[in-house]
């Protein structure tokens, strides 16, 4: 019966890699439904071979049991409430007040930064719905969007900067976010998990990712693909920029925010007792309704179903694997990985924690969904390779990198929103992002849950301010690192497109390795060989991840976009 | 729609209601309440109020008299209501009398009777055995709450009860959740099956116990209210997705991930705040195929889209579904007309 894991594990992971390198063009959720059936029609042949029809009737229930309902129906009030906010004209409000903003003192650079990292305050449970209400806002800062504030170089650094940071917000999201999965899991041992465990590490580590996503895009990006962004500069002959567009917000938008604000709150603090976030979002919603007058119809605008259909069909994908035995079989190659004497658990661990940025799909919820629970059994639920705090410090990581991988996905992932922005070919900032997701924010998320968050909830802890010191170390260590190897590596780069492409190859190792060596240290603290296991789980996962950066990028587009005929 | 047209045409008017978002919503509603019977009083406030609002309108733009049809079925909703409830108040004081509880078991003859109550989670059903004016057995036919209540509360308050031989009311323990909720349920299904057994023990009339089970239903509570949210968005989002399944050549809207490639490749990019085309794909998804048709005046059909799109959506595409499908509403909207005036 072992063989059936290893078959079902083959069918999953096979379907998922022909999804990715476009030899299946259909849309991931119908290939996991497929791959689903397929597992299940598999196993159901075993296990009537080997043990007859009550073993197969047994299936629906092991299979069915894996769907776990909350995240996905609080993704659906949240993309509810957030449809209300756009149908009202909370954006448009939304905008006025970051123009307010721009006159303030902290003028055009404050306010972009605020702007850059609204994705990550709002939290909203999909990094699609403000990027789709904003991304427009942004481009109209460039010469093309009329006010002509920004240069070409500028704009680009702005969209990617802002996509990135939307691409990873779903992570810390309390109303439907991708790091309730994981909340969930860490709540059999930490009572108080599911009140937001993971949530500051990700918006921490999401923070300093954005600004390394900024510095990369400028120094790296740029300068690998130097024709594939169709956006103009203002010519020479341009005296002044564009007058300004004056925006307008109606009552029903300023009252939308009021009435969004509210129930985000109500949501995270529950100051009229327990309730689920689910209701109060959807009277949010019935409220923006009423007050607002929007319809229904304007309601249902909002939501953006691949979200919702990516986390039900990953958890189908994820009940179909473990009733047919293909966690099993993950988890015996894991453990055969942890028995590789350069590998260990810190080695294995550090390349796991790095698998959805390898294989990154449109949605991250689609492969957390399925590769959670397994994580789960690294603890003391089954292999015990992880005590708890551990297992919360490796889930800190995994899970901050999970989101942010429908950024750099060419499968219709969250970044292709940006890149259409900034009229850039599909795998523009897929360097810059894969960068961002594993040489920063996982190391990052990793080090604040063990230094930080962990004694949060853990009030006994008398180190805390050593602790933050700590932290700031580790931060300040981490980027000063990778932005020399930016700042450095881009200045090596010349007219070679292959010589470029190694001079990016080796700075993702380097950066990878430096990754993997802190994630073992933030598990392991000073054990030398489980820190040399990490750096080498580290440099196997960088190696994967930089050779899936495309070395150049289909110039047909933008011959088309900057044609003459344009 | 029309009566003559069912009658003509059974199949097609019937598809034509599937096909009706408001058709489909009200049978979510009726399905709901079938299925949920404590939110069934909610629900129907939901639904006088949204027709209310919708027929008044009709009435101030065409003079449709539909709203007074409206405010009668209102109107004898709440005679019905008025009806019942008297009844169940001189029920009730003339079961003051007659009740089960404590000495009341003199009352009861011997026998078997099953009664049910509400639990915390559902109907609690129990058999009750009498002898000599004594209960002498209690079995639990149905139990659909906590597996800690039942071996921990209920089975010390059965204990309590077969030891006294009568009905006495449960304490109400805090130790498990909803335990007070299953303990009162259970009390009230012995009361229930008690009550069986007294010779003349006065009932609900059938109209009242008709009317209020079915219209009112069982008390809503902040658990009801809690999944009637749930339901409600999992409902629009259900019919949102039905809507391009229903409609020829729409089905691939569902697909589009909203990533907005597609607009990067198009030359026309934004009009009157739609992102093209995605936002035309996403307006068909909604079944807008009026405003859809609209907008497609700006689209060139250069087709860049379908070449940038990871699964193949177009604007000229989704404009040439949404075409034929705003011309076929129209043409039944006219048909509709002409049998009307006719």
């Amino acid at each position: 019966m072992e063989i059936l894991g290893y078959i079902t594990l083959t069918i999953f992971l096979g379907l998922m890699l022909l999804t990715l390198f476009g030899y299946i063009r259909t849309p991931v959720q119908t290939v996991l439904v497929f791959s689903t059936l397929l597992c299940l029609i598999v196993g159901a042949g075993f296990r009537y071979a080997y043990s007859g029809w009550e073993a197969v009737m047994l299936m629906p229930n092991e299979f069915l049991g894996g769907i776990i309902l909350h995240p996905i129906t609080a993704l659906l009030t949240g993309l509810f409430l957030a449809g209300g906010l756009k149908a009202s004209g909370g954006f448009e409000a939304l905008k006025v007040l970051l123009q307010y903003l721009r006159r303030s003192p902290i003028g055009l650079v404050g306010t972009l930064v605020i702007l850059i990292n609204l994705p990550v305050i709002s939290s909203l449970p999909c990094g699609r719905i403000l990027a789709a209400a904003l991304l427009p806002l942004l481009f109209t800062f460039g010469f093309e969007g009329g006010l002509g504030i920004l240069t070409r170089t500028q704009l680009i650094v702005l969209i990617g900067a802002f996509t990135r940071n939307a691409m990873g917000s779903c992570g810390p999201s309390p109303i439907g976010g991708v790091g309730q999965i994981g909340e969930g899991f860490l709540g059999s041992f930490f009572a108080t998990a599911s009140e937001g465990i993971l949530r500051a590490p990700q918006a921490f580590s999401l923070m300093l990712g954005t600004a390394i996503v900024a510095l990369f895009l400028k120094f790296v990006s740029q300068r690998l693909y130097p024709d594939d962004v169709a956006l103009r500069d203002a010519p020479l002959t341009a005296v002044s920029a564009g007058k300004e567009p004056e925006i307008d917000a109606p009552l029903e938008g300023y009252l939308a925010l009021v009435i969004f604000v509210a129930s985000l709150l109500t949501a995270i603090f529950q100051p009229f007792g327990k309730m689920p976030v689910q209701s109060v979002l959807v009277v949010g919603a019935l409220l923006m309704i009423v007050v607002c007058r929007i319809r229904l119809t304007d309601l249902m605008e909002g939501i953006i179903l691949l979200p919702v259909t990516a986390m039900a069909a990953g958890f189908l994908a994820a009940g179909a694997l473990a009733a047919t035995g293909g966690f099993d079989a993950l988890g015996v190659i894991l453990n055969s990985l942890v028995a590789v004497p350069f590998l260990g658990v810190a080695g294995m661990l550090a390349i796991f924690v790095q698998f959805q940025t390898i294989l990154p799909l449109s949605c991250a919820r689609i492969l957390t969904a399925a590769l959670v629970p397994v994580l789960y059994l690294f603890g003391p639920a089954k292999f015990g390779f992880l005590d708890w705090p551990q297992l919360a410090i490796v889930m800190a990581a995994y899970i901050i990198n999970a989101t942010t991988s429908c950024g750099p996905s060419p499968l219709g992932g969250g970044g292709m929103m940006g890149e259409g922005t900034m009229r850039a070919e599909t795998g523009f900032i897929k360097g810059a992002y894969t960068f961002a997701s594993m040489a920063i924010m996982a190391p990052l998320a990793a080090i604040y849950m063990k230094f930080l968050n962990l004694s949060v909830f853990d009030p006994s802890n008398e180190n805390f301010v050593r602790d933050i010191v700590t932290i700031a170390e580790f931060a300040l260590v981490i980027a000063v690192v990778n932005i020399a190897f930016i700042l450095y590596g881009s200045r090596l780069f010349g007219t070679d497109t292959s010589r470029n492409f190694l001079i990016q190859l080796v700075g993702f190792l380097l950066a990878g390795a430096l990754s993997g060596g802190i994630l073992a240290f933030a598990l392991f603290e000073q054990n030398t060989s489980a820190i040399l296991q990490g750096i080498a789980g580290g440099l196997i996962a960088a190696l994967l991840i930089a050779l899936m950066v495309p070395r150049t990028l289909s110039r047909r587009m933008t011959a088309t976009l900057s044609g003459p005929e344009i | 729609m029309t009566w003559s047209r069912l009658y003509r045409d059974p199949k097609g008017t019937l598809w034509e209601a599937v096909n009706t978002r408001g058709v489909r919503l009200t049978f979510y509603l009726l399905l709901t309440a079938a299925m949920f019977p404590s939110s069934r009083f909610i629900l129907l406030c939901v639904l006088l109020v949204t027709l209310g609002v919708m027929w008044t309108r009709d009435f101030r733009r065409y003079g449709s008299p539909k709203v007074f049809y409206l405010a009668a079925v209102l109107a004898l909703l709440v005679v019905g209501y008025g009806v019942a409830r008297v009844n169940v108040v001189e029920t009730d004081e003339a079961r003051l009398t007659k009740r089960p509880w404590g000495d009341g078991i003199s009352q009861v003859t011997d026998g078997t009777y099953v009664g049910r109550g509400q639990g915390f989670r559902g109907p609690i059903e129990v058999r009750v055995e009498v002898k000599n004016h004594r209960i002498v057995g209690i079995e639990m036919l149905k139990y659909p709450d906590l597996i800690s209540v039942r071996d921990n509360e209920v089975a010390v308050y059965k204990k309590e009860l077969l030891e006294k031989g009568r009905l006495e009311r449960p304490e109400q323990p805090g130790m498990y959740r909803g335990a007070p909720e299953t303990l009162t349920g259970y009390a009230n299904a012995v009361e229930s099956a008690l009550s069986k057994g007294i010779p003349d023990f006065p009932r609900y009339n059938v109209f009242s116990e008709v009317y209020l089970s079915s219209v009112i239903g069982t008390a809503p509570g902040r658990v009801t209210l809690n999944a009637l949210a749930i339901l409600f968005a999992a409902f629009i989002v259900f019919e949102y997705t039905l809507q391009s399944m229903l409609t020829p050549g729409t089905g691939r809207s569902i697909n589009c991930y909203n990533c907005a490639s597609c607009v990067g490749a198009c030359p026309v990019k934004e009009v009157e705040g739609v992102q093209m085309p995605m936002g035309l794909v996403l307006l068909t998804r909604l079944g807008d195929y009026e405003r859809v048709m609209e907008l497609s005046k700006y689209c060139v059909g250069c087709g860049r889209c379908a070449a940038k799109c990871p699964i193949g959506n177009s604007g000229p595409l989704v404009i040439s579904a949404a075409f034929q499908a705003a011309r076929k509403r129209k043409q039944q909207e006219r048909l509709e007309a002409r049998e009307d005036t006719a």
